[in-house]
């Protein structure tokens, strides 16, 4: 839940848009007092969502994406992303394998799995015909 | 684009080619050639935007004969998976091509990048470019 919000942008879910987006979500960070890497993190974290919604969500038509910055009731700085693209759970997607060495490596997957490690919780739902995917951090690290 | 001569160093070349994000830090690959190897430095921010730019101009490079790399990120502040793949992409080419690829100056969220996603362990990775270039 975003208790406290800061600021909502609606733009088309194309990649001419993701550095708005990213610029967004870094101005908010830094009015929520993240210092700067975890700034870097959380911008990272939704860089790759974005990129995969912008990549897929809307198989080739045309579609936004709402990204809403707030705090929650426990107080880490929440990012929610928002589509009207088809169900998808980006937090269910099969992870890669670190381990493998150069020839066996493969990129699918790789950037969701940075999603996640970026960030301190995620949460994905499906409401109104919207995928709703919400990135958390702690704003400070806790002693 | 200029081709600037001289420089502090023995390196005949620099190429220099500019691709603007719509963050105030452009991503700008900077590309210095001698006899040996082509030191490729990287500046700014690697995304799913900006990657390609990348690409093209190793691509070029590549399918100019050229298989002694070194990338220098000790200026790249930021590199998303869109910046994995085209590391990747590059070094698997350079492997193909009897090619050899090493990397220096990861450092703050980018070396944070490449360990989380198992990239530190499949790229020769050196503290700066001089050690880099021993290693290729």
């Amino acid at each position: 839940m975003v208790s406290s919000e800061k600021g909502r942008i609606t733009l088309p879910a194309t990649l001419e848009n993701l550095e708005d987006f990213k610029r967004f979500i870094v101005q908010n960070a830094e009015k929520a007092g993240l210092d700067p890497q975890k700034t870097m993190e959380m911008e990272l974290a939704a860089d790759e969502i974005l990129t995969n919604i912008i990549s897929y969500a809307y198989s080739g038509a045309s579609g936004d994406i709402t990204v809403t910055c707030g705090t929650d009731t426990e107080g880490l700085f929440v990012v929610e992303t928002t589509d009207e693209g088809k169900p998808f759970d980006p937090l269910q997607t099969d992870l890669p394998d670190v381990s493998a060495s150069l020839e066996q490596r493969e990129i699918g997957g790789l950037g969701l799995f940075l999603a996640r490690k970026m960030v301190d919780k995620t949460r994905y739902e499906r409401r109104f015909d919207r995928n709703i995917l919400r990135l958390y951090k702690k704003i400070r690290s806790v002693p | 684009m200029e081709a600037k001569a001289g420089g502090e160093s023995a390196l005949q070349m620099e190429i220099r080619s500019r691709y603007v994000s719509y963050m105030e830090e452009p991503m700008e690959i900077r590309i210095e050639k001698d006899s040996q190897d082509v030191v490729v430095s990287i500046i700014g921010r690697m995304d799913a935007v900006t990657a390609p730019g990348f690409d093209q101009q190793i691509e070029q490079r590549i399918s100019e004969g050229e298989k002694r790399f070194v990338v220098d990120l000790s200026r790249l502040e930021y590199i998303s998976s869109a910046g994995l793949r085209s590391m990747l992409s590059m070094a698997k080419k350079l492997k193909q091509n009897q090619g050899t690829l090493a990397l220096c100056g990861l450092k703050g969220v980018v070396k944070e990048v490449f360990d989380v996603s198992g990239f530190s362990s499949i790229f020769n990775i050196c503290e700066d470019v001089q050690k880099a270039r021993k290693e290729l």
